[in-house]
């Protein structure tokens, strides 16, 4: 029997479409410009989201893009409303991990469901907002209560000024108050409140709760602001502990695979509404195997500085409109340095184990034949 | 005998043969104490699809840049690097780390090898040609536009010289027959392309057909060579021109060394918290006898022209006529008695703890600048019109005013954080202060109207702990440092520098933990 090549539907692909092409360009994902979003000088960009979100929002910054941001108290007198730890995004929401937080969030901004967050005092005898208990801390449920009020008018200003919103999903993993339904950026009971099995429960997101949620959060962005466009990304930080059965890496791979599919779900919409929503692939930058060693810190769970470079090289290049397409650079470092091992060969024929080593064997192929 | 010291560049030109022109060719510019040398990286046959292909750069670029230390043999950029081997080794030399000029002369091999593929009814197909070279030039500047973002270069792309105006010449080396005018034609079409798409991109563009090109395209009889090169003496006239466009674009001149130097003063990776609200408001931070003393001892005031550029600092252009910045601004100096009282007030003060919160660390006055802006009613252009000013990562501006400024006076105004849309003038006493990002919000000095307006305006670096929290004022026209971790420093500078430079060799290696 012969083997037939020429036909493969994949020969004439770009690089890209082959996971060895890309692993020989340095990390690149060999991204093009968005063709729903792009970003200008006259852009105002908001954003939220999970801890990799502040990093996004520094590269806006750093970029000559306009980033919003806002003190975001009631007084600024920190008798009265003080600041627990430093403002990282475009107000003081804190880390919005999930997209029940974000769908709750802007019903209470659009007046559609008004639930007030459950209010619980600290160890220094101050009150926390357990929507946001590591932000501020206040002197009083009523400063609490105003501030509060005032924060969500302001998510509203902004996202009416805003003309870009970012959002980093970050978690499935969550805990509810059972009498509100409110969810809680991190379990009761672990640096707030008390945890009482009788209030509180465990949620694990299904693909089909946070396609919802995110859909009904897009819809009532849009509500607020048509005009705005919105970066879904999807956060690569693992999960510092999780509360399922299994392992913290299983539940980690768990979460992320239903929010990836929850995001795909979502831009699969092909209606007008979803026309300026975009995916961002921040994660499988960051995780992409040919670099993901130097992607991650030592600990394994913070991104290096070269992993955050990479992302926001790859960020400038699909979303900052501007000039003429760039691409990502690398060098073939076996030209200098010998001690770098070659790559294998490639096989000469079919290999009867992995079926999808053909796709790569067929690529080749027709290569030489060019 | 004389001998004069003078302050050396190297210009690395990258490209086919017709770089080789460069070779051995230096410039001076004696009023400006500065020389230039040219310095080669020939590669046969060099194409502008052969510089990237699929992602990678040309070995023989890449063993250049490596050779000459621009970039590490990881591919990354010299000044990035974390080797305190490396750093130390570079650093000994004296000279800090400084944006490296490449010209790159591509481009003349394809254009000749297109004219050879081209069918008869192609020859006239103008849609045909300008749609090939369209594809061609986008990708030769997309490519070395990523260069320069990947490895910090100061990048130049040089004009393809012009075919020869012989025909018989022509044929005999390309063995193809070409119409003089019809070449010509060509050749300046994709000149012209090339001109435009380097506009696009931001990136340098050295003409030389204005004298080259003869009024056919061809090449000028004055520098006909050998048919296909032209005489080698041009170069000497598009180095001047490069060294031009360098030292007329450096107002915001800086290396990637401001990336691991803010790595190592911002620890918390989060943006400062002057960053986040952009301007703070006005306090006034010195008294009628203190606005007294630093009025007098402003000095040297003229138009913002820089008359002694130097390769470690940023500047202004050193040319009055400039179009960019009009006469109306002047910078001056600030005596010894200013600075030490700038010192007291602004760094071992309350306002110095102010500033150390807001920008999330110690810092060092590296540049303090009077500014006088005087009345007009024309619109505001250069620094008096909107603009963010590209500062590195670490580098935040401050704001004096030493008369009582008013509204339309010519106060600081910008555009705030939160998006909304009316711009806000700062107007203050004199000895009001203010501290800015100015990479965070859209800002301008605003026109004064009636009165002339005095200020010192400050260059503020964020810095570690290791480092010394001085007052320097360098010459006119000087912004700031190129390197942060090693810059010259003048003799205006409190406390007066024992060596007049800014070098801490800790810093280049840092010490370990003690296990």
């Amino acid at each position: 029997m012969t083997s037939s090549y020429h036909t493969c539907p994949y020969n004439d692909l770009p690089d890209r479409a082959f996971f060895k092409k890309v692993g020989e360009r340095n990390g690149d994902l060999s991204i093009v410009p968005d063709e729903r979003v792009s970003l200008g000088p006259d852009d105002k960009v908001v954003s939220a989201g999970s801890c990799f979100a502040a990093r996004i929002a520094n590269f806006i910054r750093s970029s000559g893009l306009t980033y919003l941001f806002d003190d975001d108290r009631v007084v600024s007198d920190n008798d009265l409303v003080r600041e627990e730890s430093d403002a990282i995004f475009s107000l003081r929401y804190g880390n919005i991990y999930t997209t029940r937080h974000l769908l709750q969030l802007l019903q209470r901004v659009v007046g559609e469901e008004i639930i007030e967050p459950p209010v619980v005092v600290d160890g220094a005898g101050r009150y926390r907002n357990l929507s946001r208990p590591s932000v501020l801390s206040y002197d009083s449920v009523e400063t609490l209560r105003s501030d509060d009020t005032a924060h969500i008018e302001n998510i509203k200003t902004f996202i009416e000024r805003a003309t870009v919103f970012t959002f980093t999903l970050g978690l499935t993993e969550q805990w509810i108050d059972k009498e509100s339904g409110i969810t809680f950026p991190s379990a009761p009971g672990c640096g707030f409140g008390e945890y009482d099995e009788s209030k509180h429960v465990f949620h694990n997101s299904t693909v089909e709760e946070v396609t919802a949620e995110l859909r009904e959060s897009i819809d009532l962005l849009q509500r607020i602001n048509p005009e705005l466009s919105i970066i879904l990304t999807l956060s690569p930080v693992p999960l510092v502990a999780t509360y399922t059965s299994v392992s913290a890496v299983e539940a980690t791979f768990y979460s992320k695979s239903i929010l990836r599919q929850a995001i795909s779900n979502v831009l699969s919409d092909s209606s007008d509404t979803m026309a300026s929503v975009t995916y961002f692939p921040s994660y499988e930058i960051i995780m992409n195997p040919y670099c993901i060693k130097e992607n991650f810190a030592a600990d394994m769970r913070t991104i290096s500085e070269m992993g955050v470079d990479r992302v926001m090289d790859h960020f400038r290049r699909r979303f900052v409109r501007g000039g003429i397409d760039e691409p990502a650079i690398s060098i073939d470092f076996a030209v200098d340095s010998p001690l770098v091992e070659q790559e294998p060969g490639p096989p000469s024929g079919v290999d009867p184990v992995c079926e999808e080593e053909n796709i790569w064997n067929a690529y080749l192929n027709k290569k030489e034949a060019d | 005998m004389n001998i004069h010291t003078v302050s050396p560049k190297t210009i690395h030109v990258i490209g086919d043969s017709h770089a080789l022109a460069f070779k051995h060719k230096s410039i001076s510019l004696p009023d400006l104490g500065m020389i230039f040398s040219a310095n080669v990286s020939y590669i046969r046959g060099l194409q502008p699809d052969t510089i990237l292909p699929n992602g990678k750069l040309n070995s023989g670029i890449a063993q250049f840049l490596i050779n000459e230390g621009l970039i590490s043999s990881d591919g990354r950029p010299a000044a990035l690097t974390n080797d305190p081997a490396i750093l130390s080794e570079h650093y000994a030399t004296g000279e800090c780390f400084q944006t490296e000029l490449v010209v790159f002369n591509v481009g003349e091999i394809y254009v000749r090898k297109y004219l050879g593929t081209l069918s008869a009814d192609d020859l006239s197909n103008d849609d045909k040609i300008e749609s090939d070279f369209r594809s061609v030039i986008e990708t030769y500047v997309g490519n070395i536009s990523g260069m320069r973002r990947a490895f910090g270069l100061r990048v130049c792309i040089h004009e393809l010289t012009p075919p020869t105006a012989d025909d018989e010449v022509f044929k005999s080396v390309n063995k193809i027959a070409f119409p003089r005018k019809r070449r010509g034609e060509v050749y300046k079409l994709f000149n012209a392309l090339l001109a435009q798409y380097t506009a696009k991109a931001g990136v340098n563009f050295c003409h030389s057909n204005d004298y080259l090109a003869d009024e056919t395209g061809c090449l000028n009889a004055d520098y006909e060579f050998d048919g296909v090169h032209a005489d080698p003496k041009y170069s000497l006239i598009s180095m001047a021109r490069v060294v031009k466009i360098w030292l007329y674009s450096r107002t915001s001149d800086s290396t990637l060394r401001y990336n691991t130097w803010n790595a190592l003063v911002n620890k918390s990776k989060l943006p400062a918290k002057i960053s986040q609200i952009g301007v703070t408001e006005p306090v006034l931070a010195v008294d009628d006898a203190q606005i007294k003393r630093l009025r007098n001892a402003v000095r040297d005031l003229d138009y913002f022209i820089c008359t002694r550029p130097n390769h470690d600092w940023g500047h202004a252009p050193p040319d009055k006529d400039f179009p960019k910045f009009k006469d109306v601004i002047k910078y001056g100096s600030i005596g010894p008695d200013g600075l030490e009282l700038l010192h007291e007030v602004l760094v071992t003060g309350s306002i110095g703890d102010s500033i150390r919160s807001l920008i999330g660390s110690k810092f060092a006055i590296i540049n303090v600048r009077p500014v006088e802006s005087t009345p007009h009613d024309g619109d505001g252009v250069g620094q008096q019109a909107f603009h963010r000013d590209n500062c590195p990562p670490s580098i935040f501006r401050g704001l004096l005013y030493l008369v009582d400024v008013e509204g339309n006076e010519g106060g600081f105004e910008y555009k705030p954080v939160d998006g909304s849309d009316d711009p806000v003038q700062v107007v203050g006493k004199a000895g009001s202060w203010i501290l800015f990002d100015a990479n965070a919000v859209d800002h301008r000095a605003s026109p004064p109207r009636t009165k002339t307006r005095l200020a010192l305006d400050f260059i503020i670096l964020a810095i570690p702990d290791e480092a010394d929290e001085i007052v320097h004022c360098a010459d006119r026209g000087i912004i700031w440092p190129v390197d942060p971790y090693m810059f010259s420093l003048g003799d205006l500078c409190y406390p007066p520098s024992k060596t007049g430079k800014w070098f801490f060799p800790s810093l280049i290696s840092p010490k370990k933990d003690a296990p």
